[in-house]
């Protein structure tokens, strides 16, 4: 990847479509749109689209020991992983605080691909070698040499196994591979989505590939706006090192039955006596928000505001963390300015 | 009032207790092993980050620190050690016994049941 004004741009820029428009995502430019967003969102939510996703992180976990390592510090069961599959988990620190939520895929017997969000790559990074002492286990930092796109939309599965038969028979968080590509099954029956893994050299083939099989080139604003609509929590605007997993939706995530792991106790605890205090709720204004604005009742802060979009009249829907007591559809709320702000379900 | 404080252990060491050293060698015993030592080390995982690791072993590796005490040797990963210098390893038996049971100085936290730690 390379770096234009401090910011490092996709090795996909120089192919993406005419009237591309950029914005920055922690250190990396990303196409936010390529001229008409709201087309773009349509073919994520009527037909097919594709993403660079090359700003996100890419670590690669190898050694006999990985999968014991990875299991025993995360929420989720790795060791259940075979060959081929994956599983979404959570490194939360020892207060039971997210440190990154990322998919482990299991690409050989002692080999684990972790993909990561791009903003708390390097904690995440960090935190796996502090817990790396006696594990013969060793973590390599791919994001530039494997690139990542993802596939979403309705016809998404119908479209990319024609290109790619073995794809229509994955399950969920199964991948398979295909000329040195993989494919890996992401979503869920509400929202279809595939994971796209390649080495560098071949992102820019695939792409095309797929541009001329029908699959319409989407920026980040289409995946947001989709985030929103689905509440899915997002790095950085939604959690962070002072969110627990549970009150983000991410129960899961968690296995509960599987023992200790970083953050195990404050997690068990806060489910067992019910003691998670806010919760995901999407919320509408007609008035901007901004993501970390205060969302507050009677002068008393109860809720923050994560990720935001805004429709072409001004409407702002939003992801934002409320306490629980106002976290039901209907309930009024009003930011710091005096914009009022309705709360609208619970959990989506 | 009389009042007694346990000397403290050297920080450059790991103590094991003469009953924490009795149940080891009880263990190897009963295993028939002639030649042994304690292992003791530390990996990634657990509630508070960090847990302990115990196994009796035949021999030292090679990058294992060896210590002797109470008449067993104690081996130590390096890469363990800075986690667990001056570091008491006791043992608890009897129906309300906890086994083997740490204390070290290193630890700023540690979980319910004393097998994990932070740092």
């Amino acid at each position: 990847m390379t770096t234009t004004n401090s910011l490092i741009h996709s090795p996909l820029r120089d192919i993406y479509p005419a009237g591309s428009f950029y914005s920055a995502i922690g250190d990396h430019q990303v196409a936010e749109h390529f001229g008409d967003a709201e087309s773009e969102y349509q073919a994520a939510v009527s037909g097919a689209a594709i993403i660079d996703h090359s700003h996100l992180g890419r670590l690669a976990q190898i050694g006999p020991d990985a999968i014991d390592l990875l299991h025993r510090v995360t929420t989720n069961n790795i060791e259940a992983i075979p060959v081929g599959g994956s599983a979404r988990t959570i490194l939360a620190s020892d207060r039971g605080r997210v440190v990154d939520v990322f998919r482990v895929v299991r690409t050989g017997q002692s080999e684990l691909l972790l993909l990561c969000s791009g903003l708390f790559k390097s904690e995440l990074i960090k935190m796996i070698e502090f817990y790396t002492i006696i594990e013969d286990s060793r973590l390599e930092d791919v994001s530039d040499s494997m690139l990542q796109l993802a596939i979403i939309g309705p016809e998404a599965e119908m479209l990319l196994s024609s290109m790619v038969p073995s794809v229509g028979a994955l399950g969920p968080g199964e991948s398979t591979e295909a000329n040195g590509v993989r494919y890996l099954r992401a979503g869920t029956d509400e929202a279809e989505e595939f994971h796209v893994l390649m080495p560098a050299g071949l992102a820019a083939g695939v792409w095309r590939q797929m541009e001329g099989a029908g699959f319409t080139p989407v920026g980040s604003q289409t995946l947001q706006r989709r985030r929103v609509d689905l509440g899915i929590p997002s790095a950085g605007l939604d959690y962070s090192d002072r969110t627990n997993p549970l009150e983000i939706g991410l129960i899961d995530l968690v296995d509960f039955a599987k023992g200790c792991y970083v953050g195990q106790e404050v997690v068990a605890r806060l489910d067992a006596y019910d003691k998670v205090q806010r919760t995901i709720v999407k919320v509408r204004s007609d008035s901007g928000l901004t993501a970390g604005d205060d969302l507050k009742v009677d002068g008393r802060t109860v809720g923050t505001v994560g990720s935001v979009i805004t429709d072409g009249k001004g409407v702002t829907t939003a992801l934002a963390l409320v306490r629980n007591e106002f976290a039901e559809a209907g309930v009024k709320l009003a930011t710091e300015s005096g914009a009022s702000v309705v709360a609208l379900t619970r959990d989506k | 009032m009389v009042t007694s404080e346990k000397p403290a252990i050297p920080a450059n060491t790991i103590h094991v207790t003469a009953k924490a050293a009795g149940k080891v060698r009880q263990f190897a015993e009963r295993d028939g092993m002639e030649k042994f030592g304690l292992k003791v080390a530390v990996k990634g995982g657990g509630c508070s980050g960090l847990t302990y690791v115990l196994d009796i072993v035949e021999g030292p590796e090679a990058e294992d620190k060896v210590i002797e005490e109470n008449g067993i040797e104690v081996y130590v990963p390096k890469k363990a050690y800075i986690y667990l210098a001056g570091t008491e390893l006791d043992f608890s038996d009897g129906l309300n016994g906890k086994g083997f049971i740490f204390s070290n100085p290193n630890a700023t936290k540690t979980c319910g049941c004393g097998d994990s730690f932070g740092i």
